[in-house]
């Protein structure tokens, strides 16, 4: 019974891999449904500055453990969303870039420094967070192919990263992997701080 | 759900999986006969897509009683719906579904227990919209009837197995867990679009 559980789940996995391979395929098509999928999709991806921090926000959460651990990450893209929309709106958000690099050296330097505040100021700092990288997504949906799954590849993307950010952070079950989770987060604050100094 | 029907999960993700980049999401694909083009349409218009998914999400979170009563009403509807289509009533819903693809999304991200008749109404009126919002752009009688025919069988297979992988998904709590992360993917992704229609901004997909 167990087996059947465990080959279940594989299949589920593998299912899932297969789809985001897949589409990573027709990168070179911009066009229709599935290039505004792609565009959506790599746009996380091809900013080093969203990947640390999408990353870190899943190590953050893997660190401090349930519920933050699947609860950042559905706060996260919902919250992103109202990023997005002031940005589809066109509205003006100041220093959106500033504001990213700044999520980078906050939540590296959070799982750096092993804080541990309550569940609802640690989705604060990730909702707050959150809005600048919704914005600066935002801003190119009414531009793509088809911004429905634009909108679609860059949630996902944004949700990926998330997991393995976790994936990385289940590593603190063992001691050496406490060590390595906080030495992940000293390498996104770095990042973080490469990005600000650029921005500035 | 029986094991035998487990690998099917997996085939669906390899079909979907390579779906080609082809036409848009209402212009007929040439060559593969009506009823394929019919069976493809709710793959490839996303606000069928993903409030089909988000509702089957949503009932198989629900306890197994409510399922099937729901199945059937999703059933009944999508025929009502498709049949409305075809006799011409055209009705602009891709908003409403996406508005319901978002507020479903967040219900399944929530996980809230819902009474067995608000299941029946969600999986009725999704089978309805979905059908009423996919009128074939055929003149021919029996070319219309194979669209339609697979419109149907492709919208109740997608309710289908939604429903089934987030019933089958209960097991453990990680699971439970990953389908309600899908949740509010599914609903970030259609409350960003609708943002982008209220703006104006929005171009016909």
């Amino acid at each position: 019974m167990n087996r059947i559980v465990i080959r279940s789940d594989r299949a589920a996995l593998l299912a899932a891999c297969l789809w985001l391979v897949s589409t990573a395929a027709l990168a070179h098509e911009t066009e229709g449904l599935a290039g505004g999928f792609v565009s959506g999709l790599l746009h996380p991806v091809l900013g080093w500055d969203h990947v640390v921090a999408m990353f870190a926000v899943g190590l953050w959460g893997a660190f401090l453990g349930n519920p933050a651990i699947w609860l950042l990450p559905i706060v996260f893209p919902l919250v992103m969303t109202l990023g997005g929309a002031l940005g589809v709106a066109g509205l003006p958000l100041d220093g959106v870039e500033i504001g990213i690099a700044i999520s980078a050296v906050v939540l590296g330097g959070l799982v750096m420094f092993a804080a541990r505040p309550p569940l609802w100021i640690a989705a604060l700092v990730v909702g707050l967070f959150a809005v600048f990288h919704g914005h600066a997504h935002g801003t190119e949906l009414p531009e793509a192919a088809s911004p429905i799954t634009y909108s679609m590849g860059f949630v996902i993307a944004t949700g990926l990263l998330h997991v393995a950010g976790i994936a990385f952070g289940l590593l603190t079950r063992w001691p050496a992997g406490r060590i390595a989770v906080r030495a992940g987060g000293a390498f996104v604050a770095a990042v973080g701080v490469a990005f600000f100094v650029d921005a500035v | 759900m029986p094991c035998e029907r487990r690998p099917t999960l997996v085939v669906l993700g390899v079909l979907l999986a390579s779906i080609p980049d082809l036409a848009a999401a209402h212009t007929p694909i040439e060559g593969i006969g009506d009823f394929y083009n019919g069976l493809l349409h709710p793959l490839l218009v996303p606000a069928h897509l993903l409030s089909i998914a988000a509702v089957g999400l949503l009932i198989g979170q629900q306890p197994s009683q409510s399922l099937q009563p729901a199945a059937l009403a999703c059933l009944a509807a999508t025929a009502t719906g498709l049949i409305g289509a075809g006799l011409g009533l055209t009705i602009e819903l891709e908003s409403l579904l996406l508005a319901c693809a978002a507020g479903c999304g967040l219900l399944v991200a929530w996980r809230p227990r819902l009474p067995q008749g608000a299941t029946i109404l969600l999986g009725g009126l999704i089978g309805l919209a979905v059908g009423l919002d996919s009128p074939p752009n055929l003149v021919d009688l029996q070319t219309k009837v194979a669209a339609l025919l697979g419109t149907g069988v492709a919208v109740y297979l997608l309710f289908l197995y939604s429903t089934a992988a987030a019933d089958r998904l209960n097991a453990r709590p990680w699971q439970q867990i990953a389908v309600r992360v899908l949740g509010s993917w599914i609903a970030a992704s259609a409350l960003l679009v609708l943002s982008l229609s209220l703006s104006g901004a929005l171009s016909p997909v």
